[in-house]
């Protein structure tokens, strides 16, 4: 088994740290990305010079790297240091290398971080990506992330029998989450005739179909399980977690022509081996924090991490199962859609906090296991976090 | 003209021409897109390319109402389309306006619009709707 499996229950999250998500920090990355990794610092009880690796990733340069975090919160030494060239497909990725780091004893204490001027800066939206695809997108008007999800959404749509009151199941049942949250930037109620309000961008999707950009810097430390029980919060255990990519990944992050089915994203690939190596089943599931860049994604993706049947997300989204007090909670902070386009980092931040037990009046009652997944289209990362059992 | 690389100057200079392209692999036999050094199937690095039917039909599409980047020549709204080639592999091409359905057939010609050739998708008349 390889880095799919990566966790084991050795290590697990202390701490996090964010910086206020906004549409205009005024403030450079690195300022950002430094306070969000000492406030996780010393949210876990640690002190910086304990850290000695850091884990982070970018897209096209919109990032700093890690050498210089090390820099800026005068650590020590260090003794890993990843940079992942990825966006939303890395959050659970750079969590499992941490975890495995840990692990393996070639670190003790690393920060994961995800930081950037998302809004106010290089806008992900807009943005050409390096690679060989380029050449059959952009000259026809194929530029833009979010088409390639609608792409794959059309699709996914017109195969499981569902439709824009999916879609907008997703978007209504996010919000409710999001007006309890401090830190999302969209708290305003939305209601179905809001949702079909919303202007179509690229069909199937509507504005409130996708993700805010924003700016801002979210982290997490991950150290051992022996040592995180002695630490501040109880430990938000790695019992698996990793990356998945299957045949033919593509030239870049916009090249899914040799993909065959759009209607299966990354979590279904990972999904058993993920669940095999945690130790558990889909149905020990207490909730979930689905990537959800657009809310396609979390349709396709919570059927692919098999919380539902294939074609049943929309229902379970409008049946209220997802919300406070439901069922299977899902995406409790109003996720990406309406707390704002950290890459998914602030995805793993939630989770963390939840399994903590620490969500104040989002707190779910039931959060010993917690699927946390990363990513949209053919690769992507996930990973299992449970309270210390 | 279209900014190419080497793997893929082939089949652009071929649908300029008027003809569509694709590498095929001698070790598998597999048809593949887009143009790549080695085959994505089985791993034989190598391929040679041949002419093949620019027939297909639609796999997915999307509409796209706001510009977010397109060329200005392309008007909004304009739909691109993912198309399954009755050859096998699937390409991507562009088509105006919004009247697509999957499961449409469809033909690929040399677009032209701005300074580059590009994969136009031409809805066949005949299909249902």
């Amino acid at each position: 088994m390889g880095e799919a499996t990566a966790g084991g229950g050795a290590a697990a999250i202390a701490g996090v740290g964010y910086t206020p998500y906004t549409f205009e920090s005024g403030r450079s990355v690195l300022d950002q990305a430094t306070e969000a990794c000492r406030v996780a610092v010393h949210d876990a009880g640690l002190d910086l010079a304990d850290v000695d690796g850091i884990v982070s990733y970018s897209v096209n340069n919109d990032s700093v790297l890690t050498q210089a975090v090390a820099t800026t919160l005068a650590l020590p030494r260090l003794d890993l240091a990843i940079d992942l060239q990825l966006g939303g497909q890395a959050p659970c990725h750079a969590v499992a290398l941490a975890a495995m780091a840990v692990a393996t004893g070639q670190a003790s204490t690393v920060v994961v971080y995800r930081a950037m001027n998302g809004r106010s800066g290089d806008r992900v939206g807009g943005m050409a990506f390096p690679g060989g695809g380029g050449q059959y997108r952009y000259p026809i008007g194929y530029g833009a992330y979010l088409m390639y999800v609608a792409m794959w959404g059309r699709r996914f749509l017109h195969e499981t029998g569902q439709g824009e009151a999916d879609l907008a199941a997703v978007a209504i049942a996010q919000r409710r989450y999001a007006m309890a949250n401090p830190r999302a930037v969209k708290k305003t109620p939305l209601s179905m005739d809001d949702y079909l309000a919303s202007p179509m961008v690229a069909e199937p999707f509507r504005i409130e179909d996708c993700t805010i950009e924003v700016d801002g810097a979210c982290a997490v430390v991950v150290t051992s399980t022996e040592r995180a029980r002695d630490l501040r919060h109880p430990p938000a255990v790695i019992a698996a977690g990793g990356y998945r990519g299957g045949p033919r990944p593509g030239l870049d992050i916009g090249d899914h022509l040799g993909w065959d089915d759009y209607t299966r994203n990354y979590t279904s690939w990972i999904r058993d081996d993920l669940y095999g190596r945690a130790g558990v089943t889909p149905g020990d599931v207490d909730l979930a924090q689905i990537y959800d860049c657009f809310t396609s994604t979390v349709l396709m993706s919570t059927e692919g991490i098999g919380l539902c049947e294939r074609g049943g997300a929309g229902e379970l989204f409008s049946s209220g199962a997802t919300g406070v007090g439901g069922r299977l909670p899902i995406n409790t902070g109003g996720g990406l859609l309406a707390e704002g386009y950290l890459h998914g980092m602030n995805t793993v931040v939630e989770a963390v906090e939840q399994v903590q037990g620490r969500s104040g009046e989002r707190q779910v009652d039931r959060h010993d296991v917690c699927v946390v997944t990363s990513g949209a289209l053919m690769d992507g990362s996930a990973m299992i976090l449970t309270t210390d059992r | 003209m279209t900014v190419t690389d080497r793997d893929s100057a082939p089949f652009w200079e071929a649908l300029a021409d008027g003809e569509m392209q694709l590498q095929r692999c001698p070790a598998c036999d597999r048809l593949r897109f887009p143009p790549v050094p080695a085959c994505p199937y089985c791993g034989h690095h190598g391929g040679e390319w041949e002419p093949v039917a620019p027939t297909g039909t639609v796999y997915s599409h999307v509409t796209v109402h706001r510009r977010l980047g397109a060329p200005r020549w392309i008007e909004c709204p304009y739909t691109v389309v993912v198309v399954d080639l009755d050859a096998g592999p699937r390409v991507v091409g562009l088509t105006p306006g919004a009247e697509v359905s999957i499961g449409d057939r469809v033909r690929i010609e040399p677009g032209r619009g701005g300074d580059e050739v590009h994969v136009a998708v031409v809805i066949e008349e005949d299909n249902d709707g």
